[in-house]
C-alpha cells in the first residue's frame, strides 16, 4: 500500500469543520451573563476597553441607560489612603559627608571648648560669688570702671588716701597737704581711672609734685612718706580668691618668699589664654588718684567684674 | 544615587511603601520589617540606582520581600473572598473608604496589591506588571475581578442596596 501525506498526518476534524464562523465566538454586550457584565463594567470604569469594546458598550449603555447607571457604581470603588505613617522612618536616614564631618570633628571641638570654658570661667564665678558675701576692708575705694564713669569722684575720696608708693630706688619725702578741706564737696570730671602700666607702684617726686585738676598747686603741702615695707605679706584669711591664687602659684613657681608681682604674672597667663584660645580676655589694675592700686578688674565678653585690693596685697 | 538622593527616597516614598505593605499583609510590625529591609537592600546598591526609577524599585524589592513573608508565613495564607458566605458580616461603618478597605482584606494578596497599587500610587497597568512580575493582561484581569468583588461586598454586607 503506498504511503499518501493523509496516513501520515491523519486529520481529526473533517476539512470543512476546522474552524469556526469568524462571528461566532463574539458576544454582544447583551448576551453576557452578570459576572461577565460586572467584569467589564468594571473595566469600562478603568477606561480600559479598547475602542471597538467601548463603542458597543457604549450603544448598549445608550439603549440601557440603568445599566450605565449601574456600571458607574464601579467608578466609585476607589481606595483612599489614610495618613499612615511609620514611625521608624528617621532610623533609616544616612549621615551625608557634611554630616558625619559635623559629627565627628566639629561636635567633639564643641564639646572640648565647653568643657575649657566651664573650667575657666565657672570656677571663677564661684569663687566671685562667695567673695563678694565676704567683708571689705574698704568698701569705699573699691571702685569698678563703670562706676567710676557713673558717678563722679569726689576729691576727697581720693586724696584722703595719702599713702603713695615709690621707687626703692630713689626713696623721697613729699610733703603735701591735704587738699580735703579746700575741695571738699566740689566734684571733679569724670577721669579716666583705668591705668594700664603694669609697675605697681608709681614715682612720686619731691620736685614735681602732681598737680590736680582744678587744684592750685601753692595750696599743696608737702606730707611725709614712709617707705613701704618690702615683703608682701598676704594673709591666709584672705577672701580675694585672684591675688590669693596669684599669690600662692608666684611663691609656689618661684619658691622663695620675696615679694612677687603678681598682677604681671596674672596679665601674663590671661595674654597666654588669649593667643592660645583667641578670647578677648582682658585684666586691669585701677589706680586711684594718689596712685593706689584700689582693684583689679577683669574684662571678657561674658563675664566682666572687678576685685578689691587690700593694701597687703599691693 | 547620592546619599542625600537616598535620603530624599527615604522621606518621599518611605510612607507609601510602609502602607502599601501594610494593607497587603495587614501587620505593623512587619510592615515595617519589610520596609526597613529593602531599604537597607537599597542602601546596599544604592550606587547602582538612578533615582529616577527608585520608586519603582523600592515598590518591587518591598512586595518581592512581602511575598516572601506570605510564603513562610502560615497564618498569612490567602482568604478567599468568594466562596465562603460567612465573610459577608454585616457592615457596621457606614464611611464607603472604611467599608472598602474592610472589603479590600478579603481580597487575595494577589489583588489586594494590584488594587493598593493602581489606586494608592496611581500606577499604570504596565507599571504594576513590571512590579508585580505579571504580565499587563493578568493585571488588568485581577483589577477587574478585584472591583467587582468589592462591589460585591458592599451589596451583600447591605452597605449598597
Amino acid at each position: 500500500m503506498a504511503i499518501n501525506d493523509d496516513m501520515d498526518y491523519p486529520r481529526l476534524t473533517p476539512p470543512d469543520d476546522r474552524y469556526p464562523a469568524p462571528g461566532n465566538l463574539f458576544r454582544s454586550a447583551g448576551d453576557l451573563t452578570d459576572e461577565q457584565f460586572d467584569l467589564l463594567a468594571a473595566a469600562w470604569s478603568e477606561n480600559a476597553l479598547p475602542d471597538d469594546s467601548l463603542a458597543e458598550i457604549e450603544a448598549l449603555f445608550a439603549s440601557d441607560p440603568r445599566k450605565k447607571a449601574y456600571a458607574e457604581i464601579f467608578g466609585q470603588l476607589r481606595l483612599t489612603p489614610y495618613d499612615e505613617k511609620w514611625n521608624g522612618l528617621h532610623s533609616l536616614m544616612r549621615p551625608t559627608p557634611t554630616t558625619r564631618i559635623i559629627r565627628r570633628v566639629l561636635m567633639p571641638v564643641l564639646a572640648a571648648a565647653a568643657v575649657i570654658f566651664a573650667i575657666l570661667f565657672l570656677r571663677p564665678v564661684t569663687d566671685k560669688q562667695t567673695s563678694i558675701k565676704a567683708p571689705v576692708s574698704s568698701p569705699e575705694v573699691a571702685m569698678a570702671p563703670e562706676t567710676v564713669k557713673a558717678a563722679p569722684a569726689v576729691v576727697k575720696e581720693v586724696i584722703q588716701k595719702p599713702e603713695l608708693s615709690v621707687n626703692k630706688a630713689s626713696p623721697a619725702t613729699v610733703k603735701i597737704t591735704s587738699v580735703t578741706a579746700v575741695k571738699e564737696e566740689l566734684p571733679v570730671p569724670v577721669r579716666e581711672q583705668t591705668v594700664k602700666t603694669t609697675p605697681v607702684a608709681v614715682t612720686a617726686r619731691a620736685e614735681a609734685p602732681i598737680i590736680k585738676a582744678g587744684i592750685d598747686s601753692r595750696e599743696l603741702l608737702a606730707v611725709e612718706l614712709n617707705e613701704i615695707p618690702a615683703s608682701l605679706n598676704i594673709p591666709e584669711e584672705e577672701e580675694n580668691w585672684l591675688m590669693k591664687g596669684i599669690a600662692g602659684l608666684s611663691k609656689t613657681i618661684k619658691r622663695e618668699k620675696t615679694p612677687v608681682d603678681g598682677y604681671v604674672i596674672a596679665k601674663s597667663c590671661i595674654k597666654g589664654i588669649n593667643s592660645v584660645f583667641g578670647s578677648d580676655m582682658e585684666l586691669e589694675k585701677i589706680v586711684s588718684n594718689a596712685g593706689d592700686t584700689v582693684a583689679v578688674s577683669f574684662n571678657s565678653s561674658l563675664l566682666s567684674f572687678s576685685a578689691p585690693v587690700r593694701k597687703s596685697s599691693q | 544615587m547620592t546619599v542625600k538622593e537616598y535620603n530624599n527616597a527615604v522621606r518621599e516614598f518611605g510612607d507609601h511603601l510602609y502602607r502599601f505593605i501594610y494593607r497587603s499583609i495587614r501587620d505593623k510590625h512587619r510592615a515595617g520589617d519589610i520596609v526597613q529591609d529593602t531599604y537597607e537592600k537599597l542602601w546596599r546598591c544604592v550606587t547602582e540606582i538612578e533615582y529616577a526609577a527608585v520608586k519603582a524599585w523600592l515598590f518591587t524589592s518591598a512586595y518581592n520581600r512581602m511575598i516572601d513573608v506570605i510564603r513562610k508565613d502560615s497564618r498569612l495564607v490567602d482568604v478567599e473572598f468568594y466562596d465562603d458566605a460567612s465573610l459577608y458580616a454585616e457592615e457596621s461603618s457606614t464611611d464607603l473608604n472604611e467599608v472598602l478597605h474592610h472589603a479590600l482584606e478579603r481580597l487575595p494578596a494577589v489583588q489586594r496589591s494590584v488594587i493598593l497599587l493602581r489606586d494608592y500610587e496611581g500606577y499604570h497597568y504596565n507599571e504594576i506588571a513590571e512590579i508585580t512580575g505579571l504580565t499587563e493582561h493578568q493585571v488588568k484581569t485581577y483589577i477587574f475581578r478585584g472591583r467587582v468583588a468589592l462591589k460585591n461586598y458592599l451589596v451583600k454586607t447591605s452597605v449598597w442596596q
